[in-house]
């Protein structure tokens, strides 16, 4: 938990094939669940599934569309590590603390892999990805 | 203002690693391949290390070229 009540939800990691990446921890000295693969319309195009127990800190799979350039760009330099998102009890308060911390938004949007809760990544002075999921009403996903 | 995008130049070639890159005031994202949303976070961050200033959501939202940048830098006064 840090210090403005957020806690690590999920580490998302890029994959090229996410059928091919959930293989992987499906069997294996890695198996552990792993949710359905979710098309997430809009902006993103992505698909993602979660891997993980529910309990946990999960690892989203997140495989970029071929027209989501920015996801595509990293993937080809190599990057698969690129995002950690926590769960947020009170986004307002949150983001406020990002943005004075020197943080900017990069993308706010409901997301598909939260039920439609609201999402807000931030780009941080040290170049990390951090996204936020309002976590107000429930808990996990 | 010549300083200014002296300066501002070394960082876009910095963000976009291209040292050969070259920017005016008329410059958009439509001109440089790699400008996209989180580019333009990145490159925003970095002339606010750079010259010591901050700039507010709205107006990173609202920056339409090289050139309002500019001036909005020389607006808050660059360190």
């Amino acid at each position: 938990m840090t210090g403005c009540g957020l806690r690590l939800h999920h580490v998302g990691c890029l994959v090229a094939n996410l059928e091919e990446a959930l293989a992987g921890y499906r069997s294996g000295p890695l198996a552990q669940p792993v949710t359905q693969p979710l098309q997430i319309s809009g902006r993103q195009q992505v698909r993602v599934a979660f891997v993980g127990e529910p309990t946990e800190t999960l690892i989203e799979l997140v495989e970029p569309g071929p027209d989501n350039s920015f996801l595509q760009k990293l993937l080809k330099r190599g990057v698969t590590f690129y995002h950690l998102g926590y769960l947020a009890p009170d986004l307002p308060v949150a983001e406020q603390r990002f943005l004075e911390s020197g943080a900017h938004v990069v993308a706010r949007f409901r997301s598909e892999a939260f039920d439609g809760r609201e999402c807000v990544f931030f780009l941080t002075v040290n170049g990390q990805m951090i996204e936020l999921i309002d976590a107000s009403t429930s808990e996990r996903t | 203002m010549e300083g200014t995008l002296t300066r501002v130049t070394d960082v876009f070639r910095s963000v976009f690693d291209d040292d050969e890159l070259v920017i005016s005031r008329s410059t958009t994202a439509k001109d440089i391949a790699d400008w996209d949303s989180v580019m333009h976070v990145s490159l925003i961050i970095q002339i606010e290390k750079t010259f010591g200033i901050r700039f507010s959501s709205t107006e990173v939202a609202n920056l339409q070229n090289v050139g309002e940048l500019l001036d909005l830098v020389e607006a808050k006064g660059p360190r």
